[in-house]
């Protein structure tokens, strides 16, 4: 301290032409109360560079050591990695001059787009709050307060792109536990209630003042106008919260609802985080869009591409030929039993009703969630894809595993397969995600459909997973299909995923009974046999045994089945019977990994006692007679 | 319903077998393979069974089978089907109608 304040006060507006490091200082472009902001060359790397000053007697005004103070911005955005954050190039002290080297960004502030061009359309206005949102959020993420959140602010470049700067006043996570947190910064138009009381400032505040930023942009005014700072802090922390439509008629009342929840005067009635406030942000866009019934303007949220769907998980998979023995023995063109077929298994009930209410629900336009609960082999899995291959020919259909692929991989690949942008970390995967479908949403498409299986409440990616449905919620620009465990929308209350004017719809696949079960492999069959082959039977307790072995469940009914159908190929026999179903009780498909010369022989007597036993539990399950006994030489 | 003795005795009878209308197993005498045969019983009168309706033959009563060297008489009773397997198949006849009486069918 003692040392910094040894420095004089420059005149730090006077220095065009100095050199600072290899930062060549061209002309002054703004003025802050921290310093002096410069274009300056970059010598080395021949581009053009912000060179931000430090004004020792401002700092030195506020009770800080200036250069620790100057050197806290720098560290704080330092820390940022973001497109929507000016970037920090260096932090360096020359000589009595400490600057910050930041990324130039040509354009206009949007508080002097305003003031020359007057409001901002809705969409331009729109686009611009939630590329500040998202800027924001990550900074809150990284445990910054803004705390100067403004339209001066906001730096509107070309291409429509819109940064977040000046951190001057920001706080690192650290810092809000000092006395700085209750120091009352930031310009008095957009500082939040609890602000103007002497709480520290928050996420929540910064969201505030996004609102109030918003409001400008919309209508050419602050919120609360005038100059007497008394004035404006009592309307702060007492006055209604204005219209917008008050200075512009026009505008759309999903804009006007956005302003009033983020100028709650209480925090907690506010957007609860930044990331919220985007996806609202991108429900209001799609609207606008939905109103003028075209598409909106381009949002220059990054970078997601304009090719038509892109494959997915569902579309790679094609439909199997029949196994080889299968097709010479039976004359099977296609797979019976294949777990990617897309219809076959849903034809019949119980699970046609099932693939019925799903597809229900999707349409539903109130229902932004379904969850489909069953086990693995439950057959879940298929219903999603069979469900998918559907739905693509009309919307955007997207499929991942959490099986096949760890939570942040499988948003990787469900980013990759809507043509977002490739991000590091789940957080900004999941924002280009909705970006992207949100993108497809104002370009007038129906909302899109995310599905995700094998996702557990207490999985690893259950955050990530709840961060896919919660901004669904928001936007509306896509719906989730979520399988797995049971308890999922349970899981997500507890999460804190709400459903505010929308939906989760719970589906359980339930498991096939015996006669469902015989009905399933019947139909099977029946599908996948040439036109005018003799027909392939399956017996009655073979279908109560199948039942009994896979539990009713269908991935396992699948396999089994394949398998009875293996043997009774090695047998030359079209009836499959308890001994087949008996025998071919595997988790695996024989028919990729055995010969028909390899399959089991059928014993001399069949069923022996212990397989008696079985199918008569069955039988009386199913309220048959017992097995009939000892008769094969007759009376 | 068990298997009419009168059938089940007859020499040229080589098996016999009831099973429901779905095919599944009720009864067997000398069929080592009672329970495929009970299921292609079952398929056998579903599909004559609708076949006999779309040519205005009304309910079916009785299906008979000749092969070369066997032959097979299948008759429905109540909710079963009884079936019996003969050989030689000129035997078939006089099955059928031992069959048809044991179950109390009367011939038009």
């Amino acid at each position: 301290m003692a040392e910094s304040r040894a420095y004089r006060t420059p005149d730090l507006t006077g220095l065009v032409g100095v050199k600072l490091g290899n930062y060549r200082l061209e002309r002054v472009i703004g003025r802050g109360r921290m310093g002096v902001v410069y274009l300056a060359q970059d010598e080395a790397l021949l581009r053009p560079t912000a060179i931000k000053l430090l004004s020792w007697r401002t700092a030195e005004a506020n009770g800080h050591d200036p250069v620790q103070w100057f050197l806290s911005e720098a560290r704080l955005i330092a820390r940022l990695n973001h497109p929507r954050v000016v970037q920090i190039y260096g932090a360096a002290r020359q000589n009595e001059h400490c600057y910050i080297a930041m990324e130039y960004v040509p354009g206009v502030s949007a508080e002097a787009a305003v003031a020359s061009g007057g409001p901002l359309s809705p969409e331009k206005a729109t686009d611009a709050l939630l590329q500040a949102a998202s800027a924001l959020h990550a900074a809150h993420c990284s445990g910054i307060v803004h705390r100067d959140v403004k339209p001066a602010n906001l730096l509107m470049g070309t291409g429509g792109v819109v940064k977040l700067g000046d951190f001057g006043m920001a706080l690192g996570s650290a810092g809000l536990w000092t006395g700085n947190a209750h120091l009352r910064v930031g310009t008095p138009y957009y500082t939040a209630p609890e602000v103007w009381s002497g709480d520290a400032a928050t996420p929540a505040s910064d969201i505030y003042s996004l609102g109030a930023t918003y409001f400008q942009l919309l209508t050419g005014h602050p919120p609360y106008g005038g100059n007497d700072v008394a004035a404006i802090e009592q309307a702060h922390l007492r006055a209604a919260v204005p219209d917008p439509r008050r200075f512009a008629p026009d505008l759309p009342p999903a804009c006007a609802a956005l302003v009033a929840r983020a100028l709650a005067k209480s925090p907690r009635a506010r957007h609860a985080s930044a990331e919220v406030l985007l996806w609202e942000g991108r429900r209001v866009l799609q609207e606008l869009a939905s109103r003028r019934g075209s598409p909106a303007a381009v949002p220059a949220v990054p970078g997601p591409s304009r090719e038509p769907p892109a494959a997915t998980l569902v579309e790679k998979r094609t439909l199997p030929a029949a196994p080889a023995p299968l097709a010479r023995a039976f004359g099977l063109a296609r797979r019976p039993f294949s777990d990617v077929d897309p219809e076959e298994p849903y034809r019949l009930d119980p699970l046609a009703a099932v693939r019925r209410r799903l597809v229900g629900a999707i349409e539903d336009p109130a229902t932004m969630l379904v969850t489909v609960a069953g086990g693995r082999a439950s057959g879940r899995a298929p219903l999603c894809r069979a469900t998918a291959a559907s739905l693509r020919p009309s919307r955007r259909v997207l499929a991942g595993s959490l099986d096949d692929l760890a939570g942040g991989a499988a948003i990787l690949h469900l980013c990759r397969a809507a043509g977002a942008p490739d991000e590091q970390g789940d957080e900004a995967r999941v924002e280009a995600l909705v970006a992207r479908l949100s993108e497809d949403r104002q370009a007038g498409a129906p909302p899109g459909v995310v599905f995700l299986d094998a996702v557990a409440p207490e999985g690893n990616s259950f955050g990530t997973v709840a961060k896919l449905v919660a901004a669904a919620v928001w936007t509306r620009a896509y719906k989730v299909v979520l399988a797995g465990d049971s308890g999922l929308v349970a899981a997500l209350a507890r999460a804190g995923v709400d459903f505010p004017g929308g939906r989760a719809e719970e589906i359980a696949i339930p498991r096939l009974g015996p006669r469902e079960t015989g009905q399933y492999v019947r139909g099977w069959l029946e599908a996948t046999l040439p036109r005018g082959a003799p027909p392939i039977l399956l017996s009655a307790d073979a279908a109560l045994l199948l039942a009994r072995r896979s539990d009713g469940e269908v991935e396992r009914v699948n396999c089994i089945a394949e398998n009875m159908l293996m043997l009774a190929a090695a047998e030359r026999n079209r009836v499959l019977s308890s001994w087949h179903a008996w025998a071919a009780s595997d988790n695996q498909r024989w028919s990729e990994t055995r010969s028909l010369a390899e399959m089991p022989r059928r014993p001399d007597h069949w069923p022996p006692d212990d397989v008696v036993e079985a199918i008569d539990a069955c039988r009386r399950g199913a309220g048959l007679p017992p097995w009939p006994r000892g008769s094969l030489t007759g009376p | 319903m068990p298997i009419p003795p009168v059938i089940a005795k007859l020499p040229e009878v080589k098996s016999a077998l009831v099973s429901d209308r779905q095919g599944g197993i009720v009864e067997v005498v000398r069929e080592r393979e009672g329970e495929s045969a009970a299921a292609v019983v079952g398929f056998l009168s579903s599909t004559l069974g609708e076949a006999g309706e779309h040519l205005g033959l009304g309910a079916l009563r009785r299906i008979a089978y000749s092969g070369p060297a066997r032959g097979a008489v299948v008759a429905v009773a109540g909710a079963e089907l009884v079936a019996a397997f003969v050989e030689p198949p000129s035997s078939l006849p006089s099955v059928e109608r031992l069959l048809s009486g044991a179950l109390g069918q009367k011939e038009a």
